[in-house]
């Protein structure tokens, strides 16, 4: 048996009560923090314009678009709701897919929607896909994010046809066709980093997974076996680096990957690279009550992959701002704080921001262990003008599974991102719904309240 | 000035009178084609499962589907029409002379973008030419710059490079400015992909669909202030990096996209017409192979084994069970050329594959690799076919017709268009829709051409 039937045999043959309590917990918590992102994230402008493009390209009116009270096709629901979900950076966080909430339940809300599918089967598909994206991205190997693929956007395909696949409930033949169609568009390159095409990445993983798992299920046709072959996904996507498709199907939700090596809630709405030196900065300016004018340089240690993915050493916007070492350092020093209010074009371009771009140093270092998706340890020393030094280094940032947030943290931030679009009452009807998933008969329920329109 | 600004730039820059005549002529035959290919395409069996896909996910109705009867958004009609365009795999291919040739089908992702936006922005033959023009240099320079190795490893340039065609001539309709249309080429990038492992699946034809809308959507946002990196063909993430960056010098991509771009217009080289609606590496062993039927009156019968390259780098279907399989079967295509002593239309079809003698006859096709010649030249396809009685024929063919360098005639080029439109047109449209495209310079408004090939089955 190929590598694709393999895992198309776990996909079709995996069923909610296979699953373990404690995966469906960490799932529903994902989903809430997802949809508070995308609330937030409709309010954005690429948020913004991806609703206004799906609203003129027009579609049956089958699935509801997030903060914009009306519905459309489903793939351009899914296209623009995963949009709105990535637009701040502010989602989840778990390797190998990169961002792995973002990219399955806005396409599984949309088919949810329409085919009123109950929590359980969400639930159900979303940690099926996961599972899936995140072993077909183990056995591609590193390389091919380090030649600038964004695994978002191409394993995140990947997993939300699985997904999607699953929800549709296609036998393992339809399956397999789905994921050889879907690989077909797996696209998305890191260059976008910083820019509004970041977002769509997830958007598109979103659509890719639906109009896929739609298409075969009207008879369309694709290679059955397109993860191992000679010209398939893993050989292409390895961009030329080693790969294993044997690892694929290894140990298949055995430990579900949202366990082991788990979920990182994002703690600030910025690349998730930031997170350790933020924290770090943080800690040093709340305890030794740090002002700019103070500061006379601050040097973090990081690893040679951090320069590449925070790209933007002299950003000039707000979506810059949040892959840069320079501009998150800068705006916790100054600001004292980085939340949704940090990354707006206006802030980003303070001149005294800005001046302060060359007092960060990156002192690369190799021996860095980039083993775990948190990457640590990051270490921060602050310079100050007298000549005192401050260091502390982080190893798990905030949010990280060995330094989960609480409920009340959770809470609060989907409540800040609600807050954008949502009544109170409102955000909190979903809290509550979002607490008893597994319960909750028909999805279309939950979609009803974040469609509303802004207040 | 870095390659994605110099593309920007001639996308912005060039207008209709910048294009040589010559250009025009080649453009408007392979437009044609297109149409009619996509027209044929339109009853295939994928072409009617997207058109119902569309009719099923709905659209503001702004643009038409190839013999569909209805319009939909323009979106959806360039992911529909495109696929249609390629369903039959009969659509135009890159010559020889071009170096990249049989590597990227130039029209069928490029073209349906932009009879889509033509059709909302009710943009005329001559807007409808330069757009095509363009969208063809990108999508074939870029594809030069990056080099062979891209196709080879596994990649369907159509696919990825028709991305970037597609959005440049969905860029220039738009009448983006030079920033804008960097901006667009970003984003098309980030939805470019394609594997040849789906090659004899409907997922081939699917390709050039979702180029076609990739590139329309691209071009939209950008319109609408989307971002993207501004300089996506070169950048250290980028395009030419992920797409043919294993280990080669990105300066060395840079230096060769920059040479070629100085030199317009790739498409002077002209396009394959086809002339079998099969995978282009078997055109030349099907001329072989039919001349020979023809010449000696070989009947299936007689034969005891065919003898050939069956190139199982690119027509990689070795098992074929459907008709799709059949257009990347060589040793299908030699079966059916005995059986019917022709290769049209209705060779492949599930029903052709699955007989009992085309299957026998599959299996005494004998792979003979070509030899390599020290010229470096392409060898010739040799089809050797061993009878029985022990006669053995023989015959080469250097280049197959309907290459530039032996043309389709004008009537032969009618005749096809002929050939596939009557399946789904009047014959009164079917002359009056070529007549405008051969007048197409002198077309008010696109949607007049649109109206006629868009109209539901006769």
């Amino acid at each position: 048996m190929g590598v694709t039937e393999k895992l198309v045999g776990f996909i079709v043959g995996t069923n909610f009560g296979d699953i373990p309590q404690e995966a469906i917990d960490i799932a529903k918590a994902a989903m809430l923090d997802c949809l508070g992102t995308t609330l937030a994230g409709s309010t954005e402008p690429a948020g913004e314009i991806i609703a206004q493009f799906v609203k003129e390209m027009g579609g049956e009116p089958k699935a509801g678009v997030v903060g914009h009270g009306f519905r459309t096709s489903l793939p351009n629901a899914a296209l623009a709701n995963g949009t709105m979900g990535h637009a701040l950076d502010y989602d989840d966080v778990g390797g190998p897919i990169g961002h792995p909430t973002v990219v399955l339940l806005p396409g599984l809300l949309a088919l949810g929607e329409w085919l009123k599918s109950s929590g359980r089967e969400l639930l159900e598909a979303y940690l099926i896909g996961y599972e899936v994206g995140s072993k077909i991205g183990t056995g591609i190997g590193g390389q091919h994010y380090a030649q600038g693929w964004h695994s978002t956007a191409t394993l995140g395909t990947m997993a939300a046809a699985a997904a999607c696949a699953k929800l549709l409930k296609l036998d393992v033949e339809k399956t397999r066709l789905t994921l050889g169609l879907a690989a077909s568009q797996a696209a998305g390159t890191r260059a976008n980093f910083g820019t509004m095409t970041k977002p769509f990445h997830a958007g598109n993983a979103n659509r890719i997974g639906v109009t896929s798992a739609l298409l075969v299920r009207s008879g369309f046709t694709a290679d059955e076996n397109i993860l191992e072959r000679d010209m398939g996904f893993a050989a292409l996507y390895s961009a030329g680096g080693t790969y294993d498709v044997n690892r694929m199907p290894e140990g298949l939700g055995n430990p579900f990957h949202i366990l082991s090596p788990g979920l990182t809630f994002k703690f600030y709405p910025a690349c998730f690279e930031s997170h350790r030196t933020l924290d770090a900065l943080l800690y040093l300016v709340e305890k030794h009550n740090l002002s700019p004018n103070m500061v006379e340089s601050i040097e973090c240690r990081a690893h040679p992959m951090i320069p590449q993915i925070l790209i933007h050493s002299q950003p000039k916007a707000g979506l810059e701002g949040k892959f840069s070492m320079q501009y998150t350092l800068a705006a916790a020093l100054f600001d004292g704080r980085v939340d949704l209010e940090t990354f707006t074009t206006e802030k980003v371009l303070r001149p005294e921001v800005q001046a302060f771009f060359s007092k960060v140093k990156m002192n690369i270092d190799p021996s860095l262990d980039r083993s775990h998706v948190a990457g640590g340890p990051d270490n921060v020393t602050v310079k100050l003008k007298d000549g005192r030094e401050y260091s502390h280094q982080v190893e798990w940032p905030k949010g990280h599974p060995r330094r989960p947030l609480t409920k009340d943290e959770l809470h609060g931030k989907f409540r800040s991102c609600a807050r954008k679009v949502l009544a109170e009452e409102d955000a909190q009807r979903v809290i509550q719904l979002m607490g008893k998933l597994e319960n909750i008969g028909d999805v279309s329920t939950l979609m009803d309240i974040v469609t509303e329109e802004r207040q | 000035m870095g390659t994605t600004e110099r593309v920007a730039n001639l996308i912005v820059e060039t207008n209709f009178a910048d294009i040589p005549k010559e250009a025009i002529d080649i453009a408007k035959d392979a437009i044609l084609d297109c149409l009619g290919v996509a027209l044929a395409g339109s009853i295939a069996p994928v072409g009617r499962i997207i058109a119902e896909f569309v009719r099923e996910m709905g659209g503001t109705p702004i643009a038409g589907v190839v013999g569909g009867g209805f319009k939909t958004s323009s979106s959806l009609a360039a992911l529909a029409n495109g696929i249609m365009g390629h369903a039959l795999d009969y659509d135009d291919d890159l010559p020889v002379s071009t170096s990249i040739g049989g590597a990227v089908h130039p029209t069928a992702p490029v073209l349906p973008a932009i009879l889509a936006l033509g059709e909302e922005l009710k943009v005329s033959g001559k807007e409808a030419l330069t757009a095509y023009v363009l969208g063809f240099e990108v999508e074939t320079k870029v594809f030069y710059g990056i080099g062979w190795r891209h196709y080879v490893s596994g990649w369907h340039a159509t696919a990825t490079m028709g991305t970037m065609g597609a959005v440049a001539a969905a860029a220039k309709l738009l009448k983006l400015d030079s920033h804008q249309t960097r901006m667009a080429l970003g984003i098309a990038a980030s939805e470019a992909g394609g594997l040849r492992q789906n090659f004899g699946t409907m997922t081939k034809p699917f390709h050039c669909g979702n180029a076609a809308k990739n590139g329309v959507i691209a071009a939209m946002l950008a319109k609408k202030g989307f971002t993207a990196d501004d300089s996506i063909l070169e950048s250290q993430f980028g395009f030419c990096n992920v797409f043919g960056g294993d280990g080669q010098d990105p300066g060395i991509v840079e230096a060769r996209t920059t040479e070629a771009l100085a030199s317009p217009f790739m498409i002077l080289h002209g396009v394959v017409l086809k002339r079998y609606p099969a995978c282009l590496g078997a055109h030349r062993a099907l001329d072989a192979i039919l001349w020979l039927a023809q010449e000696h009156d070989i009947s299936p019968e007689e034969v005891d084994s065919i003898e050939c390259d069956l190139m199982p780098q690119v027509i990689n279907r070795l098992d074929p069970k459907t008709g799709l399989e059949g257009k990347f079967s060589m040793a299908f295509c030699m079966a059916i050329a005995l059986l019917d002593r022709k290769a049209g239309l209705e060779q492949f079809t599930d029903q052709k594959v699955l007989q009992p003698a085309a299957q026998e006859l599959i299996k005494r096709v004998r792979h003979v690799p070509s030899v390599r010649r020290d010229d470096a030249q392409r060898p010739p396809a040799v089809v050797t076919v061993r009878l029985k009685d022990g006669k053995v024929y023989s015959h080469a063919v250097e280049i197959q017709k309907g290459d530039p360098q032996v043309p389709l005639t004008k009537e032969e080029l009618f005749a096809k268009y002929r050939e596939c439109a009557q399946l789904v047109l009047s014959s009164a449209d079917v002359e009056r829709s070529s007549e405008l495209v051969s007048n197409f310079e002198d077309l008010y408004d696109v949607s007049t051409l649109m109206d006629i090939v868009t109209k539901g089955r006769r």
